[in-house]
């Protein structure tokens, strides 16, 4: 009997409590409409990082298209590629006659016994 | 207020209304009675809803899991703050003590009750205090109380039946 007195005059002050509690609670409409604006910043924020994140892409893809397909910086045309080769191939340095050893025709040809040592000579002044 | 399955948006707003207070009151508590700080926890509260990230199944009554959404994420809340002193280099302590009314004489008899009952109650265990406010505070039954504070129902037996024992005692001294 004394418990459930005592038990009472708990539940008692627990609501008394409670009632406190309460009567400071701010109006729901304030809180839930803070919610709502807070939730479409939100949703504001994430279509903007999604747009942000979609242009950042495309730029990229745009430019890494750019960069492969770039086209080369010398001839272009088939006609004109064929003739850079040729002028690369005939090309010479100007102190290649400078690494020809002097005696180069005597060294290329076989001398012919019947030869005069005249013209053996004359081909050897020739190349001096 | 038994819910058995999936409610709309509309209605779920009308009943989120009807438990506002009963949601401040726990959230108060929630929050070791720092309004500006329940507010706030509440405020996030309908945020999740609203954004889907705390989502009723109707799996239990919609207090039930109001309340528990209402716990985890003060508690959130309270971890975020810690974090916060910790690196602003405070050193508060997580529960504020209770204001000392000025002058006690002058409050009125109830009040004074009150203050102490209150005093009491923060001298209790968290689990033990925490069930009772459940269910005497909230109406609870002790099984959804056990689910808002996620122990098992015969955990929250032993704290209820603790606590009020405490209580009990309290209340001999007090008279």
């Amino acid at each position: 009997m004394n418990q459930d007195r005592e038990e009472k005059k708990i539940a008692e002050l627990f609501d008394e409590l409670k009632r406190q509690d309460q009567l400071h609670a701010p109006p729901f409409a304030r809180l839930w409409a803070r919610a709502v604006s807070q939730s479409e910043r939100a949703v504001r924020r994430h279509v903007s990082l999604r747009l942000v994140a979609a242009v950042a892409m495309v730029l990229l893809v745009a430019g890494s298209l750019a960069i492969l397909f770039r086209q080369p910086s010398g001839p272009s045309a088939p006609m004109e590629r064929a003739e850079f080769a040729v002028t690369i191939s005939g090309w010479r340095s100007p102190t290649d006659f400078l690494l020809a050893p002097v005696d180069e025709q005597l060294l290329r040809t076989v001398p012919r016994l019947d030869e005069s040592l005249h013209e053996i000579q004359a081909i050897t002044s020739y190349e001096n | 207020m038994e819910m058995t399955g999936l409610i709309d948006s509309t209605e779920l707003r009308v009943q989120l209304e009807q438990l506002h207070q009963e949601s401040y009151g726990w959230a108060l508590y929630c929050c070791a009675r720092d309004s500006s700080q329940a507010e706030d926890v509440l405020q996030s509260v309908y945020l999740k809803i609203l954004e889907g990230k705390a989502r009723f199944d109707g799996k239990s009554a919609l207090k039930t899991w109001l309340f528990a959404v209402i716990r985890r994420t003060a508690a959130d809340e309270r971890r975020r703050s810690r974090w916060r002193r910790f690196w602003l280099g405070g050193n508060q302590s997580d529960i504020e003590p209770a204001a000392e009314p000025d002058n006690l004489d002058e409050t009125i008899d109830r009040m004074r009750v009150q203050v102490l009952f209150q005093r009491a109650l923060e001298d209790l265990p968290g689990r033990q205090r925490e069930v009772l406010q459940l269910v005497f505070c909230y109406d609870l039954s002790l099984a959804d109380a056990a689910r808002v504070m996620k122990v098992s129902l015969g955990s929250a037996r032993t704290h209820y039946e603790r606590g009020k024992k405490r209580l009990r005692h309290w209340l001999k001294d007090f008279q």
